[in-house]
């Protein structure tokens, strides 16, 4: 097997026989991306503005919203090492879960821009954002991080003034953004 | 005493309820606090009296949708001026009434009813009203209707719901708000 792959998966705890057509192919021809892949993975979760708990879980809300499982069980792994509980892997995944129908239902609003739309009440519950486990300021931050994803301009606008208001600073949005779109990026290869 | 209604707080209030027929456990003490300590919702409807026609199949109706409230963390309550006793007898009496799986509260001195200012002149029962209390114990929705008008529990689990939903995501931006200037 690949030596590159075999690190790849050693780093996010994933097992060795792991394997799918998209690793293969790149295997076979020795692409240079997989180094990339490995090192740009190994740079955002080493973040200084963000602790390494908070990072795995913002890797985690991001699998969650991808549908990869296989990246949400090796970032589960790697959260819990570093300390998250219980609550606050549920809260992250709950989060990303919320975000992905608000990230539908805003999106719509903002696309359409017709004051029917608008004023029509959402009727859905969003009691989570209330009292969040992990901390106002890091609940937006995974909430902004997932409506990056999903591209909803809007959404993406006001969460990050929202964590700018509840204390968090430009350097951490930009860490959770960057482990954001790496995150999606290696869904595409490893899922 | 007028009617106590919406952004008002709801009285405090210590009173004897029936909770169930077991032996021994029929008899509960209930205060406001049975809501706000778990930072619940309280929903309390009140009737005029225990062994009457149209009441069995309200409280019943309320009793089948229990697990609607329990899902939106709601405490529910029913209520009366008749006392424990008599709620009692009725539960055991009523084959609608005996599976209940809420409070029976009895406001017999009727201070509670009188303090919400829902007693009818001269008899002095409660007319058919019903609260919606939000966590903090301030009273988010009343609805009285005279005696002989029945209740319909859906629409108290509409207003619940539409009281538990605010947007509460900034992707809620309107225009004009600060938020995004």
């Amino acid at each position: 097997m690949h030596e590159t792959i075999q690190e790849l998966l050693a780093d996010l705890g994933i097992q060795p026989e792991y394997t799918n057509p998209i690793l293969q192919q790149l295997g076979i021809a020795d692409s240079k991306y997989l180094r990339d892949l490995k090192l740009n993975i190994k740079a955002v979760l080493a973040s200084e503005h963000l602790s390494a708990k908070e990072a795995n879980l913002l890797a985690l809300a991001i699998s969650t919203n991808n549908n990869k499982d296989i990246l949400s069980n090796a970032f589960t792994a790697k959260a819990k090492e570093n300390g998250a509980s219980d609550a606050e892997l549920a809260e992250a995944q709950a989060c990303a879960s919320l975000l992905a129908a608000n990230n539908v239902l805003y999106r719509f609003r903002h696309f359409v821009e017709k004051e029917t739309y608008n004023n029509a009440p959402a009727r859905l519950r969003m009691n989570i954002m209330m009292n969040p486990t992990l901390g106002k300021e890091f609940f937006e931050l995974v909430s902004l991080a997932v409506s990056a994803v999903n591209g909803c301009e809007m959404c993406v606008k006001s969460h990050e003034q929202s964590v700018l208001q509840h204390g968090g600073t430009e350097s951490r949005i930009w860490d959770a953004i960057r482990i954001s779109s790496i995150v999606t990026s290696l869904g595409k290869v490893v899922y | 005493m007028g009617l106590l209604t919406v952004g008002q707080k709801f009285p405090a209030f210590e009173k004897t309820a029936v909770v169930s027929l077991e032996k021994g456990k029929e008899f509960e003490t209930i205060t406001n606090s049975v809501h706000t300590k778990d930072g619940k919702w309280l929903v309390i409807f009140f009737w005029p009296k225990d062994f009457t026609f149209i009441c069995p199949t309200e409280i019943a109706e309320f009793g089948k949708h229990n697990g609607d409230f329990k899902d939106r963390d709601a405490v529910l309550i029913g209520a009366s001026t008749d006392s424990e006793f008599v709620h009692h007898a009725w539960r055991v009496h009523h084959d609608d009434l005996r599976a209940l799986s809420f409070p029976m509260l009895a406001d017999t001195s009727k201070s509670l009813s009188r303090e919400l200012g829902i007693l009818t002149e001269g008899e002095e029962v409660c007319y058919r009203a019903t609260y919606i209390v939000d966590p903090q114990g301030i009273i988010r929705w009343v609805n009285v209707n005279d005696l002989s008008v029945g209740r319909n529990v859906n629409e108290v689990i509409r207003v619940l719901d539409a009281l538990q939903t605010d947007e509460l995501c900034p992707c809620n931006w309107q225009k004009g708000e600060a938020t995004l200037s």
